[in-house]
């Protein structure tokens, strides 16, 4: 373990102030730690997590063995090279720049791209496309919304700081009032907070009869329980300037859930200010920036990710049939490229598998792919040593800023030598 | 029907080179039609060298040789771009089965056909200040063109206090400080203090003279302070206007107004065709064309220029950084309506559309925007857009130059549209047939000129040696659609639409 001595120049206390620094652990990007947070703990589970993470740096190796940058750089691109069924995930520890990078070279040897969005975008991409999305920054809820309702909400939110950060600042005039829609209340009951208990199966039904209370159409038959809930939250939203809808994944596999709660938010904003702030995967140790490599991958393939073959012209998006733990489960890839931290469900598969595979992993943790057949590439550490920014799960973009001082190549860095490499390499291949 | 000439070389050119012999439309330097050389070497267009062995010699006679196009308004990065890109999977290229490509296609695929059709330089009309660091990220995958982009400025909470404040020393610095950091090449403004009045209440269509909440700035002071602020700021392109009211009935007025507050400053009127109609609450009047009065008025303020923003009928996504003019229309289809609020900022609306020719709004949309073309005396005015893709995609913009250039094809095209339309609309009187010199300068030679880009739209010496060389052909649509030859900074990039290269082209910004 590294002892933490800030980057000299840049020390714990900065024009008086304490350091800030940014946790890139979860998809909140808090940058609002300071350096002597992280030492005496940041009250966030997820941070104290990330910032041990990488904190041992981890060694180059070619299949277990100890091995110089550049000669594992060689080795990883003839084997990205030679794979038939390659396929890039990992990505969500790392930095935009990283993440273009390693897209560029996943669409010169036409991997397949997933950074585990699959289980989103299955529930959350069909809504979408027929419903729409009507959303907002999350400072927009901190500051604008008089009424927040946490629709269904997972308890494990209590684990973060969105709550401290987002919610607990109250507005000017004091007036905010929070709602927890759901099995457990997200904050104590109190004359500002309430708690209507709404099983989870019966969340598509109240939010189906709140929007036909609210745009005056037939509700359909309900118990008299939910008609009750429904007339006070028609009451209480009716009430208020601006709403706020806090939601997050549910167990529920339908999407039922989220696309009820999308229309009852469309039908609302319709009417007045009114949004939704969807949270997607709070909890999270392979890191924060899947808004990131979502986006990328968007721009750059048309999808956003289980993309079976990456295409700069435009990728197809197979949900649940492309996505990267499918794609290892049928043993439809040959090589895996991993970029930054690996996704615990990766690994286990990885570990898992009987067909061995190809690795390739570029990453600040030790000891993650001391195997047969593979290239582990050191980097600096993602968690206090990386420049460069991420996207929060809103879009809203946040610079990282590191505070310790680098002790191995960035890995921006190596992914450009790596796709140098690729490149000439590839070219070879092709006039021979 | 011209005689198609022979195809040039297939081979990767790279300058130095001479093309000889061409058929060069060159407005800004008074070439129309005749035949001459271009020289290149170094990226650039030079004089006649001394020492001409070194040139590489590309018989280009018959040929057309046109400066690169430049699009001064599309949208093509950032993230109502992205939220596009997901809204309509089944107008994605692999799910089209008539060949078309993607309504909101990928980055890459942005540059690769916009290079095609022989565009060299592109603008995205508005990144908000917040989405400008990742809007720049994405450009940096876009290949080929040049490019740059317009920001929100006045969506901004803080530069709104200035405007508010008005001290026009201020609003100049403020704005400067806004571009520089946000690597801008402009200032848009989008329904000026709409993103206000949107989050402070809905269907609350403000006129240019009601106060924002919470200020005492109207929309009206807000335009005059923010032109006169970026003409101050000595920015290159002057004050990039989408006026409020887009897409309701009646709102020619509001244009009308914009127009008389802006009376000698210079500023460019954005998707003019969105803005040109009459009818409805404001207007008491029916749903028709505002464009003769509008016009009028256009061609009193010599300080003005606008894009059309034409529609052209089929299946499309509209965005935009106006968040309460994607409601209203969303509200109005029952279409899916993606919406996102930006924290003190404005924010953005995205959904799908489909334009139909027997629908009577739509319509009348397609023929107002052609009679705004055809109705400005003076081209270097006008530029060519659809508002990629909130009227059509950039890729049909051959067959709008057609039914510019083709009054024929024009009439037929007519003939099909909503018959209230063709009993009432102007445009069925207007025989303008435009010019390849004049649809040369709406392309290439104006926007270039309006945005400020002196090395680009012309082939003089020392301009970019961005060109096209496209074949003659009666078919403008043909011809326009597929260039023999497009060269960026002295590369051959595309060839008989074959991409040849893919070199990146520069962030263009301001500062």
């Amino acid at each position: 373990m590294r002892a933490l001595t800030p980057i000299p120049d840049d020390s714990a206390l900065h024009g008086g102030e304490p350091r800030q620094t940014t946790c890139g652990g979860c998809e909140l990007l808090c940058e609002d730690l300071t350096v002597q947070s992280i030492k005496t703990g940041t009250g966030c589970t997820v941070a104290d997590s990330w910032f041990a993470s990488g904190a041992s740096p981890s060694e180059t190796t070619i299949d277990g063995k100890r091995a110089s940058l550049h000669e594992a750089i060689n080795i990883a691109a003839k084997r990205l090279l030679s794979s038939h069924q390659p396929l890039l995930t990992g990505l969500t520890s790392t930095t935009l720049d990283a993440i273009q990078t390693a897209c560029r070279i996943a669409d010169y040897i036409d991997a397949a791209v997933d950074a585990n969005a699959h289980d989103n975008s299955c529930l959350t991409a069909p809504t979408t496309v027929r419903v729409g999305k009507v959303s907002a920054d999350f400072e927009e809820l901190r500051d604008r919304a008089d009424l927040a309702i946490f629709w269904g909400v997972d308890p494990f939110i209590k684990s973060t700081r969105f709550i401290e950060r987002f919610l607990q600042p109250m507005l000017q005039d004091g007036s905010r009032r929070i709602i927890s829609v759901g099995i457990t209340p997200t904050l104590p009951p109190s004359l500002h907070n309430l708690h209507f208990p709404v099983p989870e199966d019966q969340l598509v039904s109240l939010a189906r009869l709140v929007d036909a209370q609210l745009t005056h159409k037939n509700a359909g038959n309900s118990s008299c329980d939910l008609h009750n809930i429904a007339n006070q939250l028609k009451k209480l939203i009716g009430a208020a300037r601006c709403v706020g809808f806090v939601s997050t994944p549910t167990t529920e596999t339908t999407g039922l859930v989220n696309w009820s709660l999308s229309q009852l938010i469309r039908s609302l904003a319709h009417q007045k200010p009114c949004f939704e702030i969807p949270l997607k995967q709070m909890v999270s140790l392979e890191g924060g920036n899947l808004a990131g490599a979502s986006a990328v991958c968007t721009w750059r393939f048309g999808s956003s990710g289980a993309i079976p073959l990456a295409s700069s012209s435009g990728s197809m998006f197979l949900p649940a049939e492309a996505d990267a733990q499918r794609l290892i489960k049928r043993n439809e890839v040959d090589c895996i490229f991993i970029v930054g931290r690996i996704p615990p469900q990766i690994k286990e598969l990885v570990n898992r598998s009987s067909d061995p595979k190809t690795i390739i992993h570029i990453t600040d943790e030790s000891n993650q792919t001391m195997l047969e057949n593979s290239v582990q590439l050191c980097c600096a550490s993602l968690s206090d040593s990386t420049k460069g920014s991420m996207l929060r799960s809103d879009g809203r973009l946040i610079s990282l800023r590191p505070f310790m001082p680098a002790d191995a190549p960035s890995i921006q860095d190596i992914l450009n030598q790596l796709l140098h490499r690729v490149v000439a390499d590839g070219r070879n291949e092709g006039s021979t | 029907m011209i005689e198609v000439a022979s195809s040039i070389s297939s081979s990767v050119i790279h300058d130095p080179f001479v093309l000889v012999g061409g058929i060069v439309h060159d407005p800004r330097n008074g070439i129309d039609g005749s035949p001459s050389d271009i020289w290149v070497e170094s990226g650039r267009i030079v004089s006649t060298p001394k020492d001409t062995t070194r040139f590489r010699c590309i018989d280009t006679s018959g040929l057309i040789v046109m400066p690169g196009g430049v699009d001064l308004h599309s949208h093509i990065a950032g993230p109502k771009v992205n939220i596009g890109r997901h809204m309509s999977p089944q107008l994605s290229s692999h799910r089209r089965s008539d060949k078309q490509p993607s309504a909101v296609p990928t980055i890459h695929a942005t540059g690769s056909l916009y290079a095609s059709l022989g565009y060299t330089t592109v603008f995205d009309a508005a990144i908000t200040t917040s989405a400008a660091p990742l809007a720049a990220i994405e450009l940096r995958d876009l290949p080929i063109l040049d490019k740059g982009f317009y920001l929100l400025a006045a969506d901004n909470a803080e530069l709104l206090s200035t405007l508010d404040a008005g001290d026009p020393h201020h609003i100049q610095r403020h704005i400067t400080s806004i571009v520089r950091a946000g690597t801008g090449w402009g200032v848009k403004v989008a329904n000026p203090g709409g993103g206000a009045f949107w989050k402070n209440s809905r269907g609350d269509h403000h006129d240019l003279d009601t106060q924002l909440p919470g200020r005492n700035l109207t929309s009206r002071k807000l335009l005059e302070r923010l032109a006169t602020g970026v003409q101050a700021a000595k920015l290159p392109h002057p004050l990039h206007i989408h006026t409020s009211h887009l897409g309701l009935p009646g709102n020619w007025q509001t244009l009308h107004e914009t127009m008389k507050t802006l009376d000698g400053l210079p500023a460019h009127l954005a998707h003019v065709q969105f803005h040109s109609y009459t009818g409805g609450n404001l207007d008491s009047g029916t749903f028709g064309s505002g464009v003769t009065q509008l016009v009028n008025q256009f061609q009193q303020n010599k300080t003005l220029t606008i894009d059309v923003g034409q529609i052209l009928f089929g299946e499309t996504v509209a965005m935009t950084g106006d968040p309460e003019a994607a409601e209203h229309l969303a509200n109005t289809t029952g279409a899916p309506w993606s919406s996102h609020d930006l924290w003190l900022e404005g924010g953005c609306g995205v959904l799908p559309i489909q334009y139909k020719e027997k629908n009577l709004i739509h319509s009348w949309q397609w023929a107002i925007g052609l009679e705004w073309f055809l109705s400005v005396d003076d081209p270097w005015r006008v530029v060519l857009s659809t508002d990629h893709p909130n009227g059509a995609h950039f890729t049909a913009y051959p067959v709008l130059m057609q039914l510019l250039g083709d009054e024929a094809f024009r009439r037929e095209a007519f003939s099909r549209i909503h018959p209230i339309v063709q009993k009432r609309s102007p445009l069925a009187s207007l025989s303008r047939e435009y010019s390849i010199q004049e649809l040369c300068i709406i392309t290439r030679a104006a926007p270039a000129k309006i945005a400020g880009l002196p090395q680009k739209g012309h082939l003089g010496v020392g301009a970019d040696a961005d060109i096209t060389v496209y074949r003659p052909n009666q078919q403008l649509a043909n011809m326009f659609a597929l260039p023999a030859a497009v060269y960026k900074a002295g590369k051959l990039v595309n060839e008989n639409g074959h991409c040849r290269s893919e070199a990146t082209g520069h962030h263009l910004t301001a500062f």
